[in-house]
């Protein structure tokens, strides 16, 4: 799944959802429920744009 | 019962014992009987040695006899969550059917034992999907918070003056605050890891549950400082367990108007609010702060950070549970971990201005009191901190309508233990400590 140019959080839920079921095959709701948690938070920190040299730091 | 451990604290037990007031003996058996008569309502211990506390605490008062004391905390009883490896005790995080008696202690067991503490037991924490048995000191039909709900039950309900804990989302200062007792999380490395078995390594703070902000300054003095055994601690030895406070004036204090009032009932916004004007009245400079708009950021970089790191934890049951979040974390892509590390970077330093003019933020602990059930409460308004590595403390200040503590939050820039510790103890100083619940 690519960083940039950002991501929708339907397209991250799509790619979650189906490496998912690719591993353990189809999801529970509750499992859907945190793979949408996850991919919201993809698409919103695939929208950030970091100052050049950013890094991720030792902490 | 014949010690008030509520008046005394951590501080006053070890003054009583090196003063020749308590002995050691008198001491554990005092905690013991406490234990003895609330820990059935309460189901704070998960594991507890009386023998071995009791021999402990005989050789402890041998020394005292002969003049001898180990530290600052001779003959002090102490609890600690059963994440940590202590020497002769199973951990119950290992979730194994058999626990092996641990053959070594955790850094800060170790540190905590060279200064004379005696360690009574392990105190409850969820394990896996199981949430714990324990029970508010305040009211045994709510919780005590979690995940270090033994450590702020057993403090909350007086049977020990201290208890250590761990803290990856809000782990150390909710029960803290929902038993109404002080709760510190120290900067992240500021205390040595080693023997706390990691959750999410880059997030994990070993944090400290007391009585008084003078006790848990008394015993960060003795858990700080480098660690040999974990590379992430900071290099700044300990500081001091003199908070100097016939030095220091007023604090300046940032009341943070965004992101964390918002997400709290009226009991706790009314009460953040008379608080704030006590606290004014009083002499603090007061000022409202409104965080950056890319605040926001922390609660998506800590869900990723988290289950990313959790998910190599061989000790959840991410195969056994489809459901659970490790499972999940184990799907994020490498350039999501990565760049929301550098978020997490980004913030740190964005952030840093915002305490130019300040000694701390203020902002609530949790959005109310102890919910009611099993369900360990919400650490929503504790994650960033947690995110960032920032120092933060649980300072009590009153009760909701339905008579169970409230805290406040007050938080420092990375490396401000000291400070932070110090315009905590004038908040404690100004809004009084709770008294201790009828439990005992």
């Amino acid at each position: 799944m690519r960083l940039k140019p950002e991501i929708s959080a339907d397209e991250a839920f799509q790619w979650l959802s189906a490496e998912s079921e690719r591993r353990w095959g189809p999801s529970t709701d509750q499992a859907s429920r945190l793979l949408r948690t996850l991919a919201a938070d993809m698409a919103t920190i695939s929208a950030v744009d970091l100052p050049d040299g950013t890094e991720p730091g030792a902490h | 019962m014949g010690i008030p451990v509520d008046e005394l604290g951590v501080v006053g037990i070890a003054a009583g014992i090196a003063a020749g007031d308590y002995s050691p003996t008198e001491v554990v058996a005092d905690a013991l009987d406490r234990i003895e008569l609330a820990d059935a309502r309460v189901h704070a211990w998960s594991y507890l040695d009386p023998d071995g506390a009791r021999r402990e605490a005989e050789l402890l008062t041998s020394e005292v006899r002969r003049g001898y004391s180990r530290g600052p905390l001779h003959g002090v009883p102490i609890g600690v969550k059963d994440e940590f490896l202590v020497r002769d005790m199973p951990t119950g995080m290992r979730d194994k059917t058999t626990l092996p008696l641990e053959t070594v202690d955790a850094t800060s067991v170790s540190l905590l034992r060279r200064a004379g503490a005696i360690i009574l037991g392990k105190t409850h924490m969820p394990i896996g999907d199981r949430t714990p048995p324990t029970r508010n000191p305040w009211n045994q039909e709510h919780t005590a918070g979690g995940t270090s709900s033994g450590s702020g039950a057993a403090v909350g309900a007086r049977m020990v003056p201290a208890a250590i804990g761990e803290q990856t989302a809000g782990s150390n200062l909710r029960p803290a605050a929902y038993c109404g007792v002080v709760g510190m999380k120290p900067t992240y490395g500021r205390i040595g890891r080693f023997g706390c078995i990691p959750y999410a390594w880059s997030l994990d703070h070993v944090g400290i549950i007391a009585l008084s902000v003078a006790d848990v300054a008394l015993l960060l003095s003795v858990m700080a400082g480098p660690d040999p055994r974990d590379p992430t601690t900071l290099s700044d030895p300990p500081p001091t367990s003199d908070l100097r406070m016939n030095e220091r004036g007023a604090p300046r204090i940032g009341v943070v108007r965004n992101f964390f009032l918002q997400r709290c009932g009226e009991d706790m916004r009314a009460g953040i609010e008379r608080a704030v004007g006590t606290l004014r009245s009083a002499g603090a400079t007061v000022a409202d702060v409104h965080l950056p708009d890319d605040f926001q950021l922390t609660w998506s970089c800590w869900r990723i950070i988290t289950y990313a790191e959790a998910s190599i934890c061989d000790y959840f049951p991410s195969e056994e549970s489809d459901s659970s979040r490790y499972r999940a974390g184990s799907l994020l892509p490498a350039t999501y971990y990565l760049q929301a590390r550098r978020i997490r970077t980004w913030l740190r330093g964005m952030l840093a201005e915002y305490w130019v003019d300040r000694d701390v933020l203020l902002m609530p602990t949790t959005p109310g009191p102890a919910p009611e059930g099993m369900n360990t409460g919400d650490p929503s308004l504790l994650i960033p901190w947690s995110l960032l590595g920032f120092p933060s403390v649980n300072v009590p200040f009153g009760f909701a309508e339905n008579g169970l503590p409230m805290g406040l939050q007050l938080v420092a820039p990375p490396g401000r233990d000291y400070e932070l510790l110090q315009a905590s103890a004038w908040v404690e100083s100004v809004l009084g400590r709770l008294p201790a619940p009828s439990i005992i």
